[in-house]
């Protein structure tokens, strides 16, 4: 009986041309889409390469790195065709500013991208996560909003239902008929892709580990499609008419796809509020020229009442220097404690700072998190940004580079350096430095494809649970319809 | 009759629960995300007050500018931005001078946006302000309301006793767009009033722009053409379908197509088809630009250098330190030059490919809408180019009043580095003015008026296809 239904459904949906109109759509859009994408990533990887090649040249040498400013660099996403995520955001490098001290190296985020093109951050992305929740789900909801209701409008339902035809059969078959013509339509559109963007010699599984990425993001837009699809007969099996139907379900779309989403960061917001990270920066900064001043003030005060230098003038201190004079030796040796005792004392203050400022931004966006995913489309485009190496996993995994690179320039060049200071004179510099010593470097390190799923299981195992209960409520309101 | 079959498309709406669940949308959805966007700029602006005054806290003086902070200059949100966010995350909203460089110019300030990672999950999920309400519930309201409101009746079989009486059917097209149209502008424009009356009352941002009326008034009048658009439109594909269910199938992939699919196709295909140098490529070019122009001018120098005696008080030291002023000068000009070249390349580049997209975009409502609306919230590309501008000016004053006092003399012990400037002198501040209204005004008109063509297009088109009708 249910092969019987199930191919009556497929008949049907290829005769009234849904599924042409599913097929024509995915084999246009999803391959226009992977092409721009891919052309937009290989412009940008150009750029990359030839960056890094530049930074290469000329940071050959420890002193390079010194009098350029040293930076590693972030290369863009080979997967941004599958969702653009918050990349355009997101800094592409970590930079030195200003000059490498004892005292260690400031570093800071850099973004020179994101103007590049204005209109698509004002129109946004033709990536395959916008084309599964928008325009695949528009043909999802063509594809199911009459698929009850309809029935029930023209009465057809009624005299299906008067044969001994199990209703749990009919329910399923429709679910599986619909379901299985829409997946077909979008592996066509995905292979038809696929084959375009490598026959134009833009290969979207150059970079290696993006095939596995790609396979699963394909699976996990296969289950969106089919809890969507749900939800439509759902909707469909609650309502008596094919136009309330459509009505209810373009309303809970915008709810789902839009509204849910976007009030949940603003629910955050003014709930849990957070400083920008541009007043942390400058906090911090403040906070580096108060230790400062507190260190000269120090010095001052040492340099008054340290005897055999307190009365030294200018002249005499550096011939005294130059004589290897003991004094003065002792002189240098407890402005080096000194010195470090005021940056262990800036280190924890400035890492206070940023701990208490993670921990307030980490809590917001908890709550932000875990307020959308009320919504499914809002789970599935998360999963889908950390699939592409878009997502908030990667940001995260950018800000620990920002502090590996400052431990590695603190770690390598940083104790190298030594500066003394004698009345109103600083003197010293780089000379402990092996200033032709090959300059350190921070490879990219891409974040490992089980972190980025760890990032999402919480949303993947919610878009299973929303599928199952969609269909668990689409199968019970069947079940409860009254043919009278 | 044209009166009668207005007010009876008028009380036929106003009795069914249509106009009351839009007059509620827009009156719960407007409002309510006037408020959030509005909270999201007081967030911004006070981001913007507190780095501001930490940043003139520490540079009072020139020596700050020179020897610790560097040039910063800072760009304050807009208070429009509740009508459209536009480009605000992603526009520049810091200018400064990189560290390290101050002894070497022309130093050029870097154009910088360090608010991405505040606003990570808005530029994820897209922002709730007027233009997103507008196109997609208002448009999608319009559909709702049109799509049965010709071929409903064709269905039903009314519209064939209508057509039976002595009822002119430019009479009915007409009342039916006015009356169906005024239950639709009519709540928004309320809900508007409303949000506006709310903002008036919570102390107006908008006095920081002098009222902004006319980018205001302009806005409004653009959503009402874009409302007016899909209404139009709705109408059409209504005429033109036998049923109610194809004509709302036809519209929504319509919509689908305008709004998603469209214009982020356009900017995709213009980028591909007219590639322009991005910001990072640029950067690198003038980076080697300057290296090679810093070779050429270091070998120069180091040639007088080595002529000079150790003596810096003798007249061949100073005729040597005379010398390497004007090779320093003739190649900091040849630098100059040579960015100005690159930027102008650029900048004409970008000019003609962002008038391509706009120009191919707009055959597309949702374009026309979504571009002007940003450029008169003062968050979209003009903003952008106003800022950079006041940054070269800045740049300008910094680079002729302190950076290019810096002394820098090679000697064959070394180098010798000071700067002339007063240290004491109060450090120059940047003042940031925004886009002059009328400039909005001239670069949005064609947008309305497309829109009007748009409006007059479908409406025609829908007035034809009643006109065609058979009804046999």
């Amino acid at each position: 009986m249910f092969k019987i239904l199930f191919h009556k459904e497929i008949a049907e949906n290829i005769h009234n041309y849904r599924f042409l109109l599913a097929l024509v759509l995915c084999l246009v859009i999803i391959p226009l889409g992977f092409t721009v994408s891919q052309k937009d990533y290989t412009a940008r990887r150009q750029a990359y390469d030839e960056t890094v090649r530049d930074y290469d040249q000329t940071r050959a040498t420890v002193i390079d790195l010194m009098s350029n400013g040293g930076a590693a660099f972030r290369p863009p996403s080979p997967l941004g065709l599958l969702s653009g995520g918050v990349e355009a955001v997101l800094p592409n490098s970590v930079e030195t500013r200003g000059f490498i001290t004892e005292s260690g190296a400031e570093v800071s985020f850099n973004n020179t991208k994101r103007l590049d093109n204005p209109f698509m951050s004002l129109f946004g992305r033709l990536d395959l996560t916008f084309i599964v929740t928008t325009v695949l789900a528009v043909l999802v909801m063509i594809f199911t909003f009459n698929a009850v209701a309809g029935e029930k409008e023209r009465r057809t339902l009624a005299q299906v239902m008067a044969n001994s035809v199990p209703r749990p059969t009919v329910i399923t078959a429709k679910m599986a008929a619909g379901s299985s013509l829409l997946a077909a339509a979008f592996l066509a559109g995905m292979a038809a892709g696929i084959l375009i963007t490598v026959a134009l010699g833009q290969n979207p599984f150059a970079q290696p580990g993006t095939l596995a990425p790609f396979a699963i993001g394909t699976g996990v837009s296969l289950v969106f499609l089919l809890v969507f699809y749900n939800l439509g007969l759902l909707v469909s099996a609650l309502t008596r008419s094919s136009v309330s139907a459509m009505v209810a379900l373009l309303s809970v779309w915008v709810a789902l796809a839009m509204i849910l989403p976007k009030g949940s960061i603003v629910f955050a917001k003014l709930i849990l509020p957070v400083k920008s990270q541009q007043v942390m920066d400058l906090e911090k900064s403040q906070a580096r020229l108060q230790s400062d001043r507190e260190f000269y003030a120090d010095l001052g005060r040492l340099t008054k009442s340290t005897p055999g230098i307190k009365d030294m003038s200018m002249d005499e201190y550096f011939k005294a220097r130059r004589a290897k004079n003991q004094a003065v030796e002792a002189f240098e040796k407890v402005q080096t404690e000194r010195k470090a005792e005021f940056t262990a004392r800036l280190n924890t203050e400035l890492d206070k700072i940023d701990a208490e400022f993670e921990r307030q931004r980490g809590r917001q966006a908890a709550l932000a998190r875990n307020f959308s995913r009320l919504s499914s489309v809002s789970c599935f485009i998360h999963v889908m940004a950390e699939l592409a190496g878009t997502g908030f996993a990667e940001e995260s995994a950018w800000r620990e580079t920002r502090s590996r690179f400052k431990q590695m320039l603190d770690r390598e060049i940083a104790p190298m350096m030594r500066m003394y200071t004698f009345g109103n004179v600083s003197y010293g510099g780089d000379r402990n430095l092996d200033r032709k010593a090959p300059a350190p470097k921070l490879p990219a390190e891409p974040v490992p494809l089980e972190t980025r799923l760890a990032a999402v299981w919480v949303d993947l195992a919610l878009l299973g649970i929303y599928g199952i209960l969609f269909f668990a409520g689409a199968y019970v309101a069947f079940l409860r319809y009254d043919v009278r | 009759m044209m009166r009668i079959l207005f007010l009876k498309e008028i009380r036929e709406a106003l009795a069914s629960r249509r106009f009351w669940i839009i007059l509620a949308l827009c009156l719960v959805l407007i409002p309510l995300g006037v408020e959030v966007s509005l909270k999201g700029y007081q967030t911004r602006l006070q981001n913007y007050r507190e780095a501001v005054r930490l940043y003139q806290d520490a540079t009072k003086k020139v020596q700050d500018v020179l020897y610790s902070q560097g040039a910063k200059g800072f760009a304050p949100p807009s208070p429009l931005s509740f009508i459209s966010l536009g480009l605000e995350l992603v526009l520049p909203n810091i200018a400064e001078t990189p560290a390290g460089t101050a002894a070497d110019p022309p130093v050029a300030m870097r154009l910088g946006n360090n608010q991405g990672r505040d606003n990570l999950y808005e530029f994820f999920y897209g922002p709730l302000d007027l233009v997103f309400i507008v196109a997609v519930v208002m448009s999608f309201l319009a559909i709702i309301l049109t799509y049965g409101a010709i071929a409903g009746e064709k269905e039903q079989g009314t519209l064939r006793q209508v057509l039976s009486n002595p009822v002119p059917r430019a009479k009915i097209i007409l009342a039916k767009g006015a009356a169906n149209g005024f239950v639709l502008v009519i709540p928004f424009l309320l809900a508007l009033i409303l949000s506006l009356t709310i903002l008036e009352v919570q102390g107006s941002p908008l006095s920081a722009l002098g009222g902004a009326w006319t980018s205001i008034g302009l806005a409004v009048l653009i959503c009402v053409l874009f409302i007016g658009a899909f209404f139009n439109l709705g109408l059409l594909i209504s005429a033109l379908t036998k049923q109610a269910v194809p004509a709302l199938v036809a519209l929504l992939l319509a919509w689908v197509f305008l709004y998603g699919v469209y214009p982020r196709l356009s900017s995709a295909a213009a980028q591909v088809f007219y590639p322009v140098k991005s910001e990072a490529r640029v950067a690198l070019e003038k980076a080697q630009i300057r290296r090679s122009v810093d070779k050429e001018r270091d070998a120069e120098i180091e040639k007088v250098a080595q002529t000079m005696p150790a003596d810096w008080k003798s007249e061949a030291f100073k005729e040597g330190e005379k010398k390497q002023a004007e090779i320093r000068g003739r190649y900091q000009a040849k630098l100059e030059e040579s960015w100005r070249i690159l930027d102008r390349d650029v900048e004409e580049r970008q000019k003609a490919r962002n008038a391509l997209i706009a120009n191919i975009a707009r055959l597309s409502p949702v374009s026309s809408f979504v571009r002007p609306l940003a450029e008169l919230s003062r968050t979209g590309w003009l903003e952008y180019e106003q800022f950079s501008q006041e940054v070269r000016q800045h740049e300008g004053v910094l680079n002729r009043d302190i950076f290019g006092k810096s002394r820098l003399i090679r000697t064959k012990g070394g180098v010798a580095i000071s700067n002339e400037a007063d240290p004491n002198a109060p450090a120059p501040v940047f003042t940031y003015v925004p886009t002059p209204e009328e400039r909005l005004v001239r670069n949005v008109l064609p947008d309305v008026v497309l829109l009007l063509l748009f409006n007059f297009v479908f409406f025609a088109g829908a007035f034809v296809a009643f006109l065609r009708y058979d009804p046999r």
